[in-house]
């Protein structure tokens, strides 16, 4: 009951908060930012080493250099209230540090859009230690933390969970990843140039993004589901009328009234997850 | 002889002959009998025992037990009646006998003032755990801020700390809000407050009093840590068909009670809000989110009661209460993509609880109640779900007797029975430090949960005091078995007062005290199925000083120190623990344990037109987790100050006003959050537990009364306006999405809130 009441109260703040505050707004492209971590293979099986892209952003960090270490553990219990961390762990394994490497991909004029240094990821088989055949079934998470560093000190700590299974089984593929290949207006046609007035934008999805899948319960059983794709639409210049959109609809774009200095793009870039580990993105420079 | 009469003289004559035969037809004087009743003004109360004057005749009558008169050989003609009671208006009021005395007389007195004042009783008749504090509810009906619910005037005594927000919870000296239970005549209920906490779960006039119980309270109760507030509903009137209606800026009813044949009497009132349209009216512009099903609350109460045998009394008690809010987030919310759709809570319960009450003997009388009901909850967001569907039979018993003259003994016992079904599926969710992880952070979790628990507990009480002597000594205990954790678990008690004289007293109270776990704490998939019961040890000494020395003015000084240990509690783990060859999250433990230590003062004042109050409460509440590092609990207030002061004014205005001022509660910082990439959100980069706090909180509220009394009726209006000087009341950390910068949500504005009352 407690903790209905604070899902309750939870809710509504978030809902129907109204202080009026100055608080950076999430998908407004400036600092340093790391978008999403897309992990070429959301869900496999122990032994795959799977590629981790990261989608970075500093716009307005005027081409500072960037660097990253990166690590991985068996998941401590983040979704229970674990911190995210792998420090202290004894499955840690450092992939890049304790010094730093060179952050690349992520240049003029826009500094924003996947770093082609990508991270590999070895998932051990440690991973399945005191599970048991269902769990392992289901999936185990493996901690991936990356860490991003601007020459000026600033920095952001990320993690990704990657589904380390032993899918296929019981009729159970293992998830892949969504994709998006435009960016649509509302007449159905790519959203490639700034336009002046206010437009109705869609992420149009690949083929198969949204997966219809069995997910498998804790007694074994397996229950048909469709995956609810989430687009988050981060802009560099201009507002959108909601941060987030569901599956198919569309979001309201109201560009800005002057181009960006220095010869910089407006930038759109949304990010779909499919909620499961899935993700991808789509970078418009207009 | 002849008589020759001229004309005017036999008109004469036959005038006269017409006199003396209507004198001969009316007798002697036509004295009148006049009957009628003696009345209070507004309320109709009948006014027995009441000398009545009637000039110039100078007679006086006395009423009778029902407010009723009759005078006899009253002259005819104009006359006056005249009636000078204390506390009354004087009546003067010019009447006329006629023959045969017309018809039935009544006679309205109004009260000097029909403003009444809350006040607190101690320890007198009445009352016998020494702990405890009895708020008369017809007495607390017009504190500011209380919105007239006696039940929410509770957080005005010493050792409650302020809730936060719309929170209405009762924080008792130091403990969590969920240490504390709320029963309705002794039997537990779900909720005692509305959603928001707007208004108690029963109409405020069918309440007699609102028990409130803190640390060292008598063993009739247990299973909670922290305290108990308990309701205890009213004898309906008999004397007459009467009620009231009422409307305020939430929510409308009415209450309608009267006599049932000679011995019984009945009271069913009925509320129903309509803050939601209120609301939908305030968010009409916000297109992100429509509210489907706008808050409400609705409840009712009935009662009904009789005198079975002259040794027999049987009471009956149906409560009935729901709460639902519908709302559809039309796009996922900016701080979290998991909260989006459809948003939906169903809160709902009833109770029936028949009462019989047998007088054995003199010194031996016996009660029995039993609680029959049924709880809901349903929590819909999105796709997630929690489903809750509870029968609930409870039962309580209690034996006084007096054992001898120096020696009062009460046994008794109280069982609560539940069959529960809960049907979920939402993510775990962490709120380590007060800091709440997004939701979208947590891991989804799904069951179908069946379950009986079963509460018994067994109690006994001893008062022993010998005639004339300055001690009483409360020695007393029970034992309380819970099925889920398989626990038997004795806890003594003990009260200890010693009388210095008539005014002045000291009381020493103590015991340990045990709560089980939450059903969720015990769960398999949610909870850890090998918690046990979080205990308590209590003290607190209590010294009172009543400097009114038998008048009616003057002051009341009660206070002392309280401590209690707290220990076994029940806590949230993140370990991950190996439970049948499979890893798992441990979820909660017994590890937590915690220290308060305190004093609380109040001074209560009354000089007529003036009455007040003045609380105070300075503690130190702190908290050991599992890794065994100490940290000020998240409800810790060190000064709590609350002081009420009320005037009473002719013509039936009152107007009364609250101060309060609180400690900002504890809080943690946070300066950084972890972007989670598959959930796209930060999450929370927690320091120290609870090392910083929120700001001082300030209020003053006011309250303005007045009644109008007409005969047979009254009408109220009232205008109760809550934070008066608009002072911005930091209630709730509101962070950056990246947790690097932060900003408060403060509590609400000036809010000026009226209401209407018609009673009759």
């Amino acid at each position: 009951m407690t903790k209905l009441i604070l899902l309750t109260a939870l809710t509504l703040l978030f809902g129907l908060g109204c202080s009026k505050d100055n608080l950076p707004t999430y998908i407004q492209l400036g600092d340093l930012r790391v978008l999403a971590l897309i992990a070429d293979q959301p869900e496999a099986k122990p032994g795959t080493v799977v590629n981790i892209t990261p989608v970075l952003s500093d716009t307005n960090g005027n081409g500072r250099a960037l660097t990253y270490t990166a690590e991985a553990c068996n998941d401590p219990g983040v979704g229970f209230g674990a911190n995210p961390t792998c420090v202290g762990s004894a499955t840690r394994v450092v992939i890049v540090g304790p010094t730093p490497a060179a952050v690349t991909g992520i240049s003029a004029p826009d500094f924003t859009g996947a770093a082609t240094s990508t991270v590999p990821v070895t998932l051990p088989a440690t991973v399945f230690t005191n599970t048991t055949a269902i769990q392992q079934a289901i999936g185990v998470a493996y901690l991936f933390v990356y860490k991003l560093t601007a020459a000026d000190g600033a920095n952001v700590t990320a993690f990704k969970r990657v589904v380390v299974s032993t899918k296929p089984i019981f009729g159970a593929a293992a998830n892949q990843n969504p994709s998006i290949t435009a960016i649509l207006n509302g007449n159905g046609t790519a959203y490639t140039t700034l336009s002046t007035d206010k437009v109705f934008l869609t992420a149009q999805q690949g083929a198969g993004s949204a997966e219809t899948f069995l997910a498998i319960q804790g007694d074994g059983s397996t229950v048909q589901q469709t995956e609810q794709l989430i687009t988050t639409w981060f802009i560099s210049d201009g507002s959108v009328d909601s941060f987030r959109t569901l599956n198919t609809e569309a979001v309201g774009y109201v560009p800005p009234t002057s181009l960006p200095p220095n010869g910089r793009h407006v930038v759109i870039l949304p990010v779909i997850r499919d909620g499961r580990g899935g993700e991808a993105f789509f970078k418009q420079a207009l | 002889m002849r008589i020759d009469l001229s004309c005017r003289s036999r008109i004469v004559l036959l005038g006269l002959v017409f006199w003396l035969v209507g004198m001969a037809w009316a007798g002697p004087a036509s004295a009148v009998t006049i009957s009628g009743q003696l009345l209070e003004r507004g309320t109709k109360t009948p006014l027995p025992s009441v000398n009545i004057y009637l000039l110039p005749d100078k007679r006086k009558i006395i009423t009778d037990l029902e407010g009723k008169f009759t005078v006899e050989n009253v002259s005819p003609g104009p006359f006056s009646w005249v009636v000078n009671l204390a506390g009354y208006e004087k009546l003067e009021k010019k009447d006329v006998a006629d023959q045969g005395g017309g018809k039935a007389r009544q006679l309205y007195l109004e009260k000097s003032s029909y403003q009444i004042y809350e006040t607190t009783i101690y320890g007198k008749a009445g009352k016998r755990d020494d702990s405890s504090r009895t708020l008369k509810a017809s007495e607390f009906m017009t504190v500011p801020g209380a919105r007239g619910d006696p039940v929410k005037a509770v957080q005005n005594l010493p050792g409650v700390a302020r809730p936060n927000g719309f929170s209405s919870q009762v924080i008792i000296e130091g403990s969590a809000p969920q240490d504390t239970r709320y029963w309705i005549d002794g039997h537990e209920v779900p909720i005692i407050f509305h959603f928001g906490g707007l208004t108690s779960v029963l109409t405020p006039e069918s309440i007699d009093r609102v028990e409130y119980l803190a640390a060292g309270y008598g063993p009739e109760y247990g299973r909670a840590l922290g305290g108990q507030v308990g309701v205890w509903t009213r004898t309906p009137k008999k004397d007459r068909l009467q009620g009231f209606a009422f409307m305020d800026i939430f929510n409308a009813g009415g209450l309608l009670e009267g006599p049932v044949g000679e011995k019984g009497s009945f009271l069913i009132s009925a509320r129903q809000s309509y803050i939601g349209a209120v609301l939908r009216r305030a968010l009409k512009n916000n297109s992100s989110l429509n509210f489907t099903v706008a808050p409400q609350f609705s409840d009712t109460t009935a009662i009904y009661e009789t005198e079975l045998t002259p040794r027999d009394h049987f009471k009956l008690v149906a409560v009935g209460s729901r709460d639902q809010l519908e709302f559809l987030f039309t796009q996922p919310v900016k701080q979290d993509p998991s909260i989006r759709g459809k948003f939906n809570n169903v809160t709902a319960f009833y109770r029936l609880i028949p009462e019989w009450t047998h007088k054995h003997s003199e010194s031996t009388r016996s009660r029995f109640s039993l609680g029959f009901g049924r709880d809901w909850v349903r929590f819909d967001a999105g796709s997630d779900y929690f489903y809750l569907s509870e029968y609930v039979v409870s039962s309580r018993g209690e034996v006084e007797t007096q054992v001898s003259s120096f020696w009062k003994s009460y046994a008794g016992f109280d069982n609560r029975y539940v069959w529960s079904g809960v049907d979920l599926q939402i993510p775990s969710y962490n709120t380590a430090g007060g800091i709440g992880s997004p939701l979208s952070t947590g891991t989804l979790q799904a069951a179908h949960v069946y379950k009986r628990s079963d509460q018994l507990g067994f109690y006994l009480r001893n008062v022993l005091h010998q005639p004339h002597s300055h001690w009483t000594f409360l020695p007393g205990g029970r034992v309380d078995y819970y099925n889920d954790t398989g626990e038997t678990i004795p806890v003594p008690r003990l009260g200890l007062r010693y009388d210095v004289d008539d005014y002045l007293n000291l009381r020493l109270a103590g015991g340990m005290y045990s709560q089980r776990p939450q059903d969720q704490e015990t769960d398999s998939t949610f909870g850890n199925p090998d918690v046990k019961s979080s205990r308590a040890t209590h003290i607190a000494l209590t010294a009172e000083k009543d400097f009114r020395e038998g008048s009616s003015d003057g002051f009341v000084l009660s206070g002392g120190p309280f401590y209690k240990y707290l220990y076994k509690l029940v806590v949230p783990s993140s370990n991950l623990v190996v439970r049948n060859g499979a890893t798992i999250p441990e979820n909660f433990a017994n590890t937590g344990s915690g220290r308060v230590l305190g004093g609380e003062a109040l001074l209560k004042m009354n000089f007529k037109p003036w009455t007040g109050w003045l609380s105070y409460t300075a503690s130190r509440s702190t908290r050991t987790d599992q890794n065994g590092t100490n940290y000020l609990f998240r409800y810790d207030q060190t000064n709590v100050l609350t002081a009420i002061a009320s005037l009473d004014l002719p013509r039936n205005w009152k107007i009364s006003g609250r101060f309060r001022y609180t400690t900002g509660n504890p809080i943690t910082p946070v300066t950084s959050g972890t972007f989670d990439a598959d959930a796209d959100v930060y999450v929370p980069n927690r320091g120290p537990f609870y090392s910083d706090r929120l700001g001082a909180f300030y209020q003053l509220d006011v309250r303005f009364d007045k009644k109008w009394i007409y005969d047979k009726w009254i009408l109220s209006f009232y205008l109760d306006i809550q934070n008066l000087t608009n002072h911005q009341n930091p209630e709730v950390v509101r962070f950056a999405y990246n947790y690097q910068s932060s900003t408060t949500v403060n509590d609400l504005p000036i809010l000026p809130t009226f209401g209407i009352k018609g009673e009759f």
